[in-house]
């Protein structure tokens, strides 16, 4: 019974929501508004059941965790923070905020650094040789070093497209050096590629995504007619 | 019984009281058409209550016979001589030109004012004229020669020549002489009491008898130079008091009184009150009223910028000399009062509370004041054309909402859904096709990519007593094409049987996880909550939750005991990450992914990491796969990936086909059928959109 609840319920949301396509309508907002409504209360009950009981109210309980310091300090932090929901202690929220946004500064910078920048600077450092060198022997790797040819003017280009120093000239408009906009020129390609490519992902996940739908609503519309 | 109420304590107090029973105030007014208090009562106890400025005043205007004197007990007043000469006079030319009693002219009006009418059975005071006796008030007297018209007053002289020569009829008033002080006591008398108003007021049209004392307390100079005033409403009783003055003055009537009735019964002088004048009196001006000789010195003095000539001794009386709270009190009514606000000060008496009867006490400033609207500034105001402009805008704009509203933002019109809805139509139906045919239009990909064979051949790899870390980190949007790959690779691992250690950095993903869990444990039972599957839950605050997980992650999630049930040597093991087989992050989202790598694979590098991710996230996470220091050691990217690892894991490989059916297969065709509509519809619409541009640069061409 709950199966079947469950099926009608989601065939009238999905109709709802694909009602959309006509364009915004009773329907769409009924589905939106409840999906909304229902994200909220789960997700005061994940904060409850996940984080405030488990890391802090629940160690309340026992006296002998209040000699933890990551007991009271964070319950401190957290008070500070309850001061935002009134103008006139809106201020004390200045501190348990200025300690979030460092530290995740400091935290997103640093794993940038060592996850992000380093190993793909240097998966740039490709070299365009065409001769390679194995155990075999030497032979000749033309894929490879015309792979690392573009993965180099790709990532120069690409760079150069973001530089936007110009220097100001009498009664013309700034312009690029003219070193730099030739290469530019070309990064704009690869972008253009990438976003290419990004979009045809977006576009093959959204169809996923519309097949799903369509196929549930077949399967319970093969349910109902015979 | 009506009370009263007393205007001081504000207690009720009889009618007929005088004064209040309570604080002893004065209950009724002394001034227009008030009774004199005492007027009722006998003057049997006035002799020794008298002041002497009282007793003077007596005897100086009134030269009582004995028998009066006798009855009110006062001494001996000054002789003839004593008396002011105008007095004197006055009394002669009563003797000598009035010898017979005649009633006055004037109509019924005592000299309260009250013009109350005399009862008929009631007593008729002697001195007064009875109702039988008042002659009618037009009847004409003719005026009479004055015996000695050499000691008459210079005014009094000019007024009686000019009504002889006007021939005005009417009855003599009595002379304004002072009535006798019945009640001693300190009260000042009742002439001063009898306000101006009633000497002023004309007779009344009814043939009212008049009470004793009607006239005698107005002068008749005073009442000749008066104008007429309106006639005040007839009372038709007359009081008790008034009965017992009448029934006073019949026994005691004074000679000076009588005389003085005799003298207005004479047909000199004598001013009809009762009808209105022929023509205007003329009254003499106020300079010639203070004229040395015309009034008496008592009524010029305090009056008169100059003072009064001073008569030689032995010629007249001494001028008594009124005292100032006296002088102040003095009447009023005559042409002295001063004119404008200063005279209007002094002719305001008070007529009740403990000031009555006093005069010119409060300034009228007070009683201005009371109620006074603001003052209306006149308008002056400089109009200029641009304000009055303003103003009639203003009030166009007030006067007509409706036609002035500010028209509503018009709606913008929605773009007609019927481009989206072909298209929409025709991906449906693409889609449809080979569910509703049952038929296999695409085949299974014959090629599987490296990054998914390597990850099949790490899932292969994984031990089974450390448990796998499964991410799940996508949204219920993406769960469509994200958990065909992740039940694609969770069968194999739940093949394998690796325990399984679930977390999520989105507050959905401990459900999804649990959806996944569920979805993929039909075909794999063996896996238990707490036994080889671990739901650690939602890890907060983003990539410092993801750090603070790579340093203890047991700690970062739980931190307390582990549920009940909950294998003791699995939690042991999550308290380092690095006991982790392997990290398998689950992402519709890039950033996730890029967290993950750069915040726990940098933390245990040792561990491998698996990325599943969605097709729009394939282009920003391959780099982390294909770099010469790969973050990621494997990839399955879209529902293509998951087709591909579900043919891996049903791969038959006596018959070199795919086996058993997953997720992903079954939205395999579809998926194919959509793409292909998809970039069916793509190039039509750019073939179209370029045809379109060389259309209109064709035209354009044409037209210029």
């Amino acid at each position: 019974m709950s199966d079947v609840a469950a099926a009608a319920l989601g065939f009238f949301l999905t109709v709802a929501i694909l009602s959309y396509v006509l364009g915004d309508n009773v329907l769409f907002r009924i589905a939106a508004h409840l999906l909304i409504g229902v994200t909220a209360g789960y997700l005061a009950a994940v904060a409850w059941q996940s984080v405030l009981w488990p890391q802090l109210f629940g160690r309340m309980l026992n006296l002998t965790a209040w000699l933890d310091p990551a007991l009271w300090i964070p319950l401190i932090l957290v008070l500070l923070m309850i001061g935002r929901s009134t103008p006139r202690l809106s201020v004390l929220s200045s501190v348990p905020m200025a300690f979030l946004v460092g530290l995740a500064a400091a935290v997103a910078v640093g794993g940038a650094l060592t996850g992000t920048l380093i190993p793909q600077v240097a998966a740039t450092a490709v070299s365009l040789s065409p001769v390679r060198q194995s155990s075999g022997g030497v032979f000749l790797d033309l894929e490879g070093a015309l792979s690392n040819l573009i993965i180099l003017v790709g990532t120069v280009t690409t760079l150069a497209y973001f530089h936007f120093g110009a220097r100001p000239r009498a009664g013309e408009a700034p312009a690029r050096p003219l070193w730099v906009a030739p290469l530019a020129r070309v990064g704009e390609i690869f972008l253009a590629v990438a976003f290419g490519a990004l979009y045809a992902g977006a576009l093959a996940a959204s169809l996923t995504a519309l097949i799903d739908r369509v196929v549930f609503l077949q399967q319970i519309l093969g349910r109902l007619l015979p | 019984m009506a009370d009263i109420r007393c205007p001081m304590c504000g207690k009720p107090n009889a009618e007929e009281a005088e004064t209040c029973l309570y604080c002893q105030a004065r209950l009724k007014p002394v001034g227009p058409g008030a009774a004199p208090p005492g007027a009722a009562e006998p003057s049997a106890a006035g002799g020794e209550g008298v002041p002497d400025w009282l007793s003077r005043l007596r005897d100086q205007g009134s030269p009582t016979p004995s028998g009066t004197r006798e009855l009110s007990g006062e001494r001996e007043g000054p002789s003839d001589e004593e008396a002011s000469d105008w007095l004197s006079r006055i009394r002669t030319r009563s003797d000598e030109e009035s010898p017979a009693p005649s009633s006055a002219a004037s109509p019924a009006e005592d000299m309260f004012g009250r013009g109350k009418p005399a009862e008929p059975s009631g007593p008729v005071p002697a001195f007064g004229p009875s109702a039988e006796e008042v002659p009618p008030a037009s009847a004409a007297t003719p005026p009479a020669e004055p015996a000695s018209a050499e000691d008459d007053p210079e005014w009094l002289r000019r007024l009686r020549t000019r009504r002889a020569v006007e021939g005005t009829p009417g009855a003599a008033p009595a002379p304004s002489f002072p009535a006798p002080q019945t009640t001693g006591e300190g009260l000042p008398p009742d002439w001063m009491h009898a306000p101006h108003e009633d000497l002023a007021t004309g007779p009344t049209a009814a043939p009212v008898p008049r009470p004793a004392g009607g006239e005698g307390s107005v002068p008749d100079w005073l009442r000749d130079v008066q104008p007429p005033a309106p006639a005040p409403a007839p009372i038709p009783f007359a009081s008790e008091d008034d009965e017992l003055r009448g029934a006073y003055a019949e026994k005691e009537i004074p000679d000076w009184l009588a005389a003085a009735r005799e003298e207005a019964a004479a047909p000199v002088d004598v001013v009809d009150l009762a009808s209105p004048p022929a023509a205007p009196i003329e009254t003499p001006s106020l300079e010639e009223l203070l004229a040395p000789g015309v009034l008496p010195e008592w009524l010029t003095a305090g009056s008169s910028p100059t003072p009064p000539p001073v008569e030689a001794p032995g010629e007249s009386l001494e001028q008594a000399v009124l005292p100032p709270w006296l002088r102040a009190m003095r009447p009023v009514e005559g042409p002295l009062a001063p004119k404008g606000e200063a005279g209007e000060a002094e002719e305001r008496v008070e007529s009740a509370g403990p000031l009555a009867g006093l005069r010119g006490v409060l300034p009228p400033k007070v009683e201005a004041e009371v109620g006074r609207h603001p003052p209306v500034l006149p308008s002056l105001l400089d109009i200029q054309p641009a304000h009055a402009a303003h103003a009639e805008l203003l009030q166009r704009i007030v006067s007509t909402p409706e036609s002035r509203a500010v028209p509503r933002a018009r709606r913008r019109a929605q773009a007609r859904p019927w481009g989206g809805l072909a298209v929409s139509l025709i991906l449906v139906a693409a889609m449809s096709v080979p569910g509703v045919t049952g038929t296999s239009v695409f085949a299974r990909p014959s090629v599987i990519a490296v990054e998914t064979l390597q990850t099949a051949n790490l899932i292969n790899s994984l031990p089974r007593d450390r448990p796998l870390l499964l991410a799940v980190d996508y949204d219920a949007a993406a769960s469509a094409e994200l958990e065909a790959a992740a039940l694609a690779v969770l069968d194999h691992v739940m093949t394998v049987g690796a325990p399984i250690a679930s977390v999520s950095t989105r507050p959905v993903g401990a459900a999804l996880a649990e959806r996944l869990i569920a979805r993929t444990r039909a075909a794999h039972p063996q896996y238990q909550s707490g036994v080889n599957y671990l739901p650690l839950g939602y890890i907060p605050a983003g990539p410092i939750g993801l750090r603070a997980f790579a340093a203890n992650p047991w700690q970062a999630v739980y931190g307390q005991s582990a549920p009940e049930g909950w294998d003791a040597a699995m939690v042991d093991a999550l308290h380092t990450s690095s006991n982790f087989s392997a990290i398998m992050v689950v992402a519709s989202d890039p950033a996730v992914l890029q967290a993950w790598i750069e915040q726990v694979h940098t933390a245990v590098p040792s561990v491998p990491l698996v990325a599943i991710v969605s097709a729009a996230a394939e282009p920003l996470a391959r780099p982390y796969y294909e770099s010469a220091f790969p973050s990621v050691q494997g990839m399955v990217v879209g529902l293509a990936g998951a087709e591909a690892y579900e043919c891996l894991n049903a791969f038959d490989p006596a018959s070199g086909r795919c086996g058993r059916l997953g997720v992903a297969d079954s939205m395999w065709d579809a998926f194919g059928m959509a793409v292909l509509a998809a970039v069916l519809i793509l190039l039509v619409g750019g073939l179209a959109s370029v045809i379109r541009r060389g259309v209109i640069s064709m035209r354009r061409t044409s037209h210029e």
